[in-house]
């Protein structure tokens, strides 16, 4: 093969002899959370997690975290709650799906305080710098980017996830909009952000009479005479119950009538406001769900609390947030004791996520690396974990522009997905295209722009003035894979340092100083295309 | 999912060491690609001629397509949309129904015997969700959920009975722009790219959904030097750069492709339906005609034939918006210069117009089936009688010439 002629070839013409494989092998990858000075850093963990940092958690066994290992012996069924001593690999795993990703000291961080505690931090709300705040309004609607300012730096990581899991589900698109509504995404999408976490019932409430998914799905143009279907079909069919759960035709026509009488109001230049008309409503009896509730005259927010007294709606939101966070064949039990402690909590989010993230489920086998994340989550992940900003002045307009197009391209333009039905998940993600359009993306990561300045994660790598090292691409390699917790194989480092010596064009630590970071860039953006790292 | 792909991959490798070069050699061994070409043709067996599968997303309004504009309960159901005869190229012998003006490049191609529009096409006991429904449609299967356990595209199942090869059937969303296909290396020496083949192909042991990245990579790694490289000297007759721009790019390469699928979006027309169609239909319009006059320039319309489908119709009867919700039966549309031009299936009568939606007539799969059949040159039966199901497979009419 080919690749094996240019091995060969580089081989004899550069006579460089690969070292020694053997010994150091997969234990310096293993899952070490991370590069130098990582060992010290369990007995940390094991004493920090006994003496208890907050509240009464603590009581995790006596060996629990030292050995830094893997774990995950949660059960697949059950949400009853995890032990609290977290595995670094355990604690990396939660802090991917509740936060993008997490660098070396995030998880030593969850490690040493343990899966409660952590949790409470993920769930904490908490200010936002100025400086988030300030580069997020200079790009107005531009949703994609002023969202990605708060993904890459914001501190509430969760709410974003959760709010970019709404989305997907509440599915609105800006391009809807023409000019003079554009404040109508950036109200949408604060919606989101702020109802994330909050109340499901209110939640409904504040979508149904969004001002974007009142012309979305043609709420706000429903009149009572002839009403238009679209809003209480999706309403059902993917806010609260799912594809032909306990609704039919006749059901929607019925529901169609109870949620006419929105209307937008438009006053001067101000944003369009919703408004509820009566004369525009429906005032008699709808027949909805005949099995279950006498006819009634029903408006949007007693439709609302129609649909959340059927059993069913809390039972599509807990399977919903479990699927999206631990794995997708939750048994139908689970679901209902799930659904029962949403219904009776009053339909708070938060609870329910607690509820998930602290789970046995979450720290089962069946939970590890069962996921593909979109490309925004890839992204993002892969910031975070390498501790990767974008701030510069110069850089940030063509980056985030870069950046946005970028995962467009891949699959994911935030506020403007395909349909209705938001985005397909998992392996829906694997089209060829936004496979490839997802490595332009992580190349952003690094700032890697037109003008050549690597803006590399050179706090992970070995200090540059020992490139000149031969060993330093076994160490360039190792650490990277340490940060993403990859355990390769030795075919796999190879593999990696080849890229670093551009398949035996040049030898890395024989390269010129300026070239290298060039390589070491082409190294990171492959790594972070690992099945494990775009997995979850 | 990820085995069949891996077969592919395997099929396609133990082929190109057969022929005694590797992907490497490719781009310096110009002379051979013909050579290629043809050996995907003939281990595709059938006709080689070629489909090309048009998905009109969201539930295509057939009344705005092909109006009955003098029927009075078509008038009277819409006040607002329904057309009239001077918003319609009259149809030859004035049947009372029309090609609405908009799409000018059908009026004409109907003209000349190239357009079959198959009227009332749906299945039984009619689904109102778009994902349902489309679901139907690509799995070509009605019972979703019924213990088929067909959860793959009906065009999957085909290439794997007939014509196994990797670009047997090709997506332009999957593919996006053939020039860009292939992993983006800006490493001096392919290194990076070199490793990402590399890398997919050595790893073991992964769990199915790892496994699944894994193969895409690999089909990218192996299919990507020939996508690039066959679809570089493409040149288009027109300016568009949507979907049909790309599956013209495909279809220039001649890869051996049978069955070509593209999407198209937007027609789901609950408010503001006129404006909406404005701009909609003409794009869908001179986008397929663009692709039309490319391939007729590359002399591969004489063994093309497009299928234009969507997931339903619409209703009968506007709303207030004005737009249609969501209906049942539709129309399925082929072009080619051997369809069987003319109208097929039921006409849309005053009683099919006082339901609330159209009616269905003819099974779906019947008219893919014809298209298999007559068109493609396979037996459609293992593709559709799957599962217990069963339907009418009749058209009642011939879609062929």
């Amino acid at each position: 093969m080919l690749t094996w002629d240019r091995f060969w070839q580089w081989l004899a013409t550069s006579a460089i002899i690969i070292a020694g494989v053997s010994a150091m092998s997969g234990c310096g990858a293993a899952g070490s959370g991370g590069g130098g000075g990582e060992s010290g850093s369990s007995a940390d963990a094991a004493s920090d997690g006994s003496s208890g940092t907050t509240g009464e958690s603590g009581g995790g066994s006596a060996e629990g975290s030292s050995d830094d290992g893997f774990e995950f012996g949660g059960t697949a069924q059950s949400v009853a709650v995890y032990r609290d001593t977290l595995t670094s690999n355990e604690a990396y795993h939660l802090l991917r799906r509740a936060a993008f990703g997490a660098t070396p000291e995030q998880v030593n961080d969850a490690v040493r305080k343990g899966l409660s505690a952590t949790v409470d931090d993920l769930l904490e709300s908490r200010t936002e710098p100025d400086s988030v705040i300030e580069l997020a309004e200079l790009y107005e609607d531009n949703i994609p980017k002023r969202w990605l300012v708060y993904l890459l730096d914001g501190n509430n990581p969760l709410t974003e996830q959760l709010a970019i899991f709404w989305h997907d589900r509440f599915a609105t698109s800006r391009r809807v909009l023409e000019g003079r509504d554009r404040g109508l995404a950036i109200k949408h999408w604060q919606m989101l952000r702020t109802n994330a976490l909050g109340n499901y019932r209110d939640f409904l409430e504040e979508l149904t009479i969004d001002p974007l998914m009142l012309i979305w799905l043609n709420g706000a143009n429903s009149p009572k005479d002839s009403p238009n279907e679209n809003y209480a079909r999706e309403f059902w069919e993917l806010f609260t119950l799912g594809r032909d759960v306990l609704y039919d035709e006749a059901d929607i026509r019925e529901s169609a009538r109870g949620f006419t009488g929105i209307t937008l109001l438009r006053e001067s230049d101000l944003d369009a406001r919703p408004i509820f008309d009566l004369l525009n409503h429906d005032e008699t009896l709808k027949d909805v769900f005949p099995q279950r509730a006498q006819p009634a005259n029903y408006n949007y927010i007693s439709m609302i609390d129609l649909t959340l007294e059927q059993q069913e709606s809390a039972r599509y939101v807990a399977r919903n947030l479990f699927e999206f966070f631990i794995h997708d064949h939750p048994n139908d039990g689970l679901i209902n004791t799930l659904a029962n402690q949403f219904a009776n909590g009053g339909f708070e989010i938060e609870p329910l996520v607690r509820t998930l993230l602290t789970s046995q489920a979450m720290f089962s086998s069946e939970a590890n690396g069962n996921q593909i994340t979109s490309p925004v989550e890839h992204f993002v992940g892969v910031a975070r974990t390498l501790d990767m900003h974008i701030y510069s002045e110069e850089s940030q307009g063509y980056l985030f522009d870069q950046l946005s197009h970028d995962l467009a391209a891949a699959g994911q333009d935030l506020l403007n997905p395909p349909g209705v039905e938001g985005w397909s998940e998992g392996q829906a993600w694997l089209q060829d295209q936004w496979l490839i359009n997802r490595s332009n993306a992580l190349g952003r990561v690094m700032d890697y722009g037109p003008e050549h300045t690597a803006g590399l994660p050179f706090h992970l790598l070995p200090p540059q003035s020992q490139w000149i090292e031969r060993e330093v691409r076994r160490d360039i390699v190792e650490r990277i894979a340490g940060v993403f917790h990859l355990n390769l194989t030795e075919d796999e480092i190879d593999i990696y340092i080849e890229v670093l010596d551009q398949n035996g064009w040049r030898a890395f630590h024989l390269e010129e100083p300026d070239n290298q970071p060039r390589h070491v860039f082409e190294m990171i953006r492959l790594m972070a295309m690992d099945e494990r790292v775009m997995g979850r | 999912m990820s085995e069949c792909k891996e077969c592919q991959i395997l099929t396609r490798r133990s082929f190109l060491t057969k022929a005694g070069w590797g992907l490497g050699a490719m781009a310096f061994a110009d002379p051979l690609l013909g050579t290629v070409a043809s050996t995907f043709a003939q281990s595709a067996g059938g006709t080689g001629n070629l489909l090309v599968l048009c998905q009109l997303n969201g539930g295509f309004d057939v009344l705005s397509f092909l109006a009955p504009y003098s029927n009075s309960v078509y008038q009277s159901n819409r006040p607002l949309l329904a057309l009239t005869q001077d918003q319609v190229g009259v149809l030859p012998g004035d049947s009372g129904y029309g090609i609405n003006n908009l799409f000018p490049t059908f009026i004409d191609l109907f003209a000349q015997n190239e357009v079959a529009i198959v009227q009332q096409v749906g299945y039984p006991d009619a689904n109102g969700s778009h994902f349902e429904s489309q679901e139907i449609f690509e799995f070509g299967v009605r019972n979703l959920t019924g213990g088929t356990g067909i959860n793959g595209h009906w065009y999957d199942r085909l290439k794997k009975s007939y014509f196994d090869e990797p670009f047997g059937v090709l997506d332009t969303r999957t593919i996006g722009d053939p020039e860009n296909y292939g992993y983006p290396d800006k490493s001096y020496r392919g290194a990076a790219q070199d490793a990402f083949g590399r890398l997919a192909e050595l790893k073991r042991n992964r769990n199915a959904s790892q496994q699944a990245i894994l193969d895409t990579y690999a089909k990218i790694d192996e299919l990507g030097e020939e996508i690039r490289s066959r679809t570089e000297g493409f040149e288009s007759t027109g300016e568009a750069r949507g979907e049909f721009y790309r599956a013209a790019k495909l279809a220039s390469a001649d890869l051996g492709t049978q069955i070509l699928k593209l999407s198209f979006g937007g027609f789901d027309t609950h408010g503001e339906q006129n404006t909406a169609q404005e701009s909609l239909f003409p794009k869908l319009n001179d986008e397929f005609s663009q692709f039309v006059g490319d391939l007729k320039a590359m002399g591969l319309w004489s063994r093309t034939c497009i299928c234009f489908y969507s997931e339903f119709g619409r209703r009968n009867i506007e709303n207030g918006s004005p737009g249609t919700d969501h209906g049942q039966g539709g129309h399925m549309i082929l072009v080619g210069p051997q369809v069987n031009g003319g109208l097929h299936g039921q006409r849309v009568t005053s009683a099919d117009l006082r339901e609330d939606s159209l009616p269905y007539y003819v099974d779906f799969r019947a008219v893919f089936g014809s298209c298999i059949r007559d068109w493609l040159g396979f037996d459609p039966a293992p593709v559709f009688q799957v599962g217990g199901e069963s339907f009418n497979e009749s058209v009642g009419s011939s879609l062929f010439r």
